[in-house]
């Protein structure tokens, strides 16, 4: 059950919703759930979508703290590095946001206290969404059939947060897995990818791509590296050590256009060859402009 | 018959004796269990960062510290109401050490990583002196008891004769 934290009343009204059409469920302290949808924005009541706030559930702190450890499994210890990073992720792949009080030791964020606000990212697969996505790095160079002889484009997929990156890169990782002969390298820092697996497919979970990046490049070969969201220099730094090594990156970033990544300090020229940005509708792998290492628009 | 009745008697004695020592063999082995399981969380906590369930369900042990532990991390059974039914159960547990335990319990799991490994070190601490009295205990009235109803049973024979 995808949803095996939530209190048995989200449950029950959650049962009424087709949970393709929403992205998101927003629990904060003692106000009422809200559900995002796709484009639009209702109350969580226990019969399903409501309008009306004085139908909806409120959220309380109890709430708040049951799902917690029903995703923690009552070992919060143990999700330590997430939670630090303002997140959890359950075992089936859906990321939890969290926002509260954060504790420091020195400079050093420790964890989150008093967690006042959940955001309950839901995750899609949607077969095909990244078809237009795969055309765009995929150049065929000789149409054989065999999928071998073709030149993969370096991409960076930029969107503004909820827009389907990370469903798109799902999909494009399985895409690749059964077209192209390739070793593919997910590096999947949040455990968003745990329902993608292939015959040559990698996945390293829970690391940071600086690790990932500098070691089972190595040790694991991989023809294609797959990640998401570049977002620190870190980031940066080893995606372009990774293209200068041979290895083509498929990667996704923050922005609502190509001038938003641009115009970022962390932002390193040459590393990809295509820059994808994504239409911000409501269905996810719309292209809204492709640009070329040059960022002349294609 | 009397020297018959004398020796049932100093026998039944005997085993009362026994069985009256097992409590002491009892709080030492739970104790035990709870002491290794301490440890066992350090090294968890530190290094592997396996979730209580996940540590629970490769301990093949199942007395009976281990099957408080797993009904509260495994099956999720509120430790309120788990005390409840064990309680009867477990006599040889005075209030302190359900108290102590209690306290480990609700404690574990629930904070962050350096406030967890401290909380197992200052456990740590406390278990060693638990288990070392525990262990005292078990030495110095296991055999009295023992000791104490054979004498008994010798005294009832003498009455007997």
């Amino acid at each position: 059950m995808l949803f095996y934290f939530l209190p048995g009343e989200y449950l029950d009204g959650l049962s009424f919703i087709n949970i393709n059409k929403i992205c998101a469920i927003r629990l904060r302290v003692n106000q009422p759930v809200i559900v995002n949808g796709d484009g639009f924005n209702r109350y969580l009541s226990v019969k399903g979508l409501t309008k009306n706030k004085k139908d909806a559930i409120i959220c309380c702190q109890n709430h708040i703290e049951s799902i917690i450890e029903s995703i923690t499994e009552r070992s919060l210890y143990a999700f330590n590095d997430k939670l630090k990073q303002g997140y959890l992720t359950t075992r089936d792949g859906v990321r939890v946001g969290i926002a509260g009080e954060c504790v420091y030791d020195g400079d050093k964020i420790v964890t989150i206290k008093n967690v006042s606000s959940l955001n309950v990212r839901i995750p899609h697969e949607v077969n095909g969404c990244s078809n237009e996505v795969y055309e765009v790095i995929v150049n065929k160079i000789n149409n054989d059939g065999q999928g071998s002889l073709c030149k993969i484009n370096n991409t960076l997929l930029i969107s503004p947060p909820t827009k389907g990156k990370t469903t798109i890169l799902k999909d494009l990782a399985n895409k690749f897995n059964v077209t192209l002969d390739k070793n593919i390298l997910i590096i999947d820092e949040r455990q968003e990818f745990s329902s993608i697996y292939g015959e040559n497919i990698d996945v390293i979970k829970n690391s940071s791509k600086i690790y990932s990046f500098n070691y089972a490049i190595r040790s694991m070969a991989p023809d294609i590296v797959i990640t998401d969201e570049l977002s620190n220099k870190d980031d940066w730094d080893c995606v372009k050590k990774a293209s200068i090594s041979g290895v083509n990156v498929i990667a996704s970033c923050h922005g609502s256009g190509i001038d938003d990544v641009r115009k970022n300090d962390l932002f390193i020229k040459d590393v990809f060859d295509r820059y994808i940005v994504l239409d911000n509708g409501i269905k996810p792998g719309v292209i809204k402009c492709v640009y070329d290492c040059d960022f002349i628009k294609i | 018959m009397k020297i018959i009745f004398g020796f049932i008697s100093i026998i039944i004695c005997t085993f009362l004796g026994y069985k009256f020592s097992l409590k002491y063999s009892g709080k030492k082995k739970y104790y035990e269990s709870f002491y290794n399981f301490n440890k066992l969380m350090q090294t968890e906590v530190r290094f592997k960062q396996a979730t209580l369930k996940e540590t629970l369900k490769n301990i093949n042990e199942n007395d009976d510290f281990y099957v408080i532990l797993k009904d509260c991390f495994v099956s999720n059974i509120k430790f309120d109401e788990l005390l409840k039914e064990k309680n009867k159960k477990i006599k040889y547990l005075t209030k302190d050490d359900v108290d102590y335990l209690q306290t480990y319990v609700n404690n574990l799991g629930t904070t962050d990583l350096d406030t967890q490994s401290r909380f197992l070190d200052v456990a740590d601490k406390v278990l060693i002196e638990k288990n070392t009295k525990a262990n005292k205990d078990e030495n110095k009235y296991k055999t009295l008891c023992l000791k104490i109803g054979f004498l008994i049973g010798l005294m009832i024979f003498i009455i007997i004769l």
